[in-house]
């Protein structure tokens, strides 16, 4: 009985980390979202001056390309609305598997084209490009996150 | 016959600002809804003007304009409610001046809140938001949505209180809302304001919409 008992109780700790794995991801890849999105308004705020300052533009291009490199990992299966977990993401990233993975791609192509353009030090280009790599956000939450609108 | 006498209500800023704002108010909505979100900007602005072309016309307009003339205190709106066939004032009655406040109170939070709103996607964020961090732009954000349901639900009221005097009172509101004027056995005078009013009032209005939303003006 007693070894039984310690056996579960091993068990139970053994098994907890990944029991509260898809807790820890959701609230790892909001954090991360954050920092692309602190880093995507910094480039916006410079880009609407009329005197960027390039330097911001490239840190905040390469955090953003950095972050493209891990978002691929922070949706793991089990990991999408359930109760007692505050969670934006929609159903339909595992659902729709494929579109996600196009979105997830989108946004990797939209970031590296755009550290790309934010080395080259031409203004006009990176506001086209910083459109686009919007606009690659957009797609992706207009069908996989619980809107809040504006 | 004779032609029955009317009674100056409204002037005609107050009506042209009473119904642009419920178009762009609609228009807001829909913009927003349907991610038009560089009209949804044109609209704030518009309704930036507004408010603050009202908010001046409240202080140099006409009479029945003006917040001192229809801003009344607890005992006026006590009388008012208590006697029926109280002679209806003209303009604002005690209480629906306070309404009015309510809600240029509230657009005036909507609209302040839109100008440091940072969207998720980043790119439609509002026009002053580079002067805020980026969790101060996602709360100013949150405050737009709170407000705007406020605002609806303000909305639905000041709808309900006109339709209530159509119906319990037999008193159409909205008539003189569109035409400036109302039927009235022995019509009382009331002030207007002139040119220079309306000149300076949308000097200063349009001054202050163009400044906030011009590029990095601040
Ligand atoms: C492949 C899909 C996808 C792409 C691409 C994407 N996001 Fe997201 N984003 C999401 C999902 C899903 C959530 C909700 C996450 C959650 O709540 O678990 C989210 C949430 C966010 C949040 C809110 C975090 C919070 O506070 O709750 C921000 C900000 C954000 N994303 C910014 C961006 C920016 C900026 C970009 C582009 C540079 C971007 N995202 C690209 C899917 C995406
Ligand atoms: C977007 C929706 C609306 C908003 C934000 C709004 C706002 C306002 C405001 C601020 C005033 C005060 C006017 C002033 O003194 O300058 C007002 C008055 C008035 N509104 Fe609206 N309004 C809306 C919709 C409507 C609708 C749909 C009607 C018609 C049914 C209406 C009828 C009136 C009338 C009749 C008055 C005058 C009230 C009185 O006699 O005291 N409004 N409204």
């Amino acid at each position: 009985m007693r070894t039984l008992l310690i056996a579960a109780g091993l068990a139970a700790l053994l098994t907890s980390p990944l029991i509260a794995a898809p807790g820890d991801i959701v609230a790892t890849r909001i954090a991360g979202f954050r920092e692309v999105g602190a880093a995507f308004k910094n480039i916006n705020d410079e880009l609407k001056s009329g005197r960027p300052q390039l330097y911001v533009v490239q840190i905040s291009a390469r955090q953003i390309r950095d972050y493209a490199r891990q978002h691929m990992g922070w949706f793991p299966a089990g990991s999408g609305p359930r109760p007692g977990v505050k969670t934006a993401a929609k159903p339909e990233i595992w659902t729709q598997a494929p579109a996600f993975k196009k979105a997830q791609d989108g946004f990797t192509t939209q970031a590296n084209a755009f550290a790309g353009v934010a080395g080259s030090g031409d203004v006009a280009k990176m506001r086209v490009a910083a459109k686009a790599l919007g606009g690659s956000c957009a797609t992706c939450h207009r069908s996989f996150r619980v809107e809040d609108k504006r | 016959m004779a032609r029955t006498p009317r009674q100056f209500v409204w002037d005609l800023p107050v009506r042209l600002f009473h119904w642009a704002l419920v178009l762009l108010i609609g228009f807001s909505w829909w913009s927003a809804e349907n991610y038009h979100m560089d009209w949804h900007r044109l609209s704030g602005q518009a309704v930036l003007f507004l408010i603050a072309f009202r908010l001046i016309w409240g202080v140099v307009g006409s009479d029945t304009a003006r917040f001192a003339h229809f801003l009344k205190g607890p005992r006026a709106i006590r009388v008012y409610l208590a006697d029926r066939n109280a002679p209806a004032p003209v303009g604002h009655n005690p209480l629906g001046g306070w309404s009015v406040v309510a809600m240029l109170a509230v657009l005036v939070m909507q609209v302040v809140s839109g100008l440091f709103a940072v969207d998720t996607d980043g790119i439609e964020s509002g026009p002053l938001s580079h002067l805020v961090d980026f969790d101060q732009g996602r709360l100013a954000s949150a405050i737009h949505g709170v407000v705007f349901a406020g605002l609806q639900a303000l909305i639905a009221l000041h709808v309900l209180a006109v339709l209530f005097y159509l119906a319990v009172r037999r008193r159409n509101l909205v008539g003189p809302m569109v035409t400036g004027s109302a039927a009235a056995p022995a019509p009382i005078s009331v002030r207007r304001a002139g040119p220079l009013a309306l000149v300076v009032a949308l000097l200063l209005s349009t001054a202050l919409a163009w400044w906030l939303f011009a590029q990095s003006a601040l």
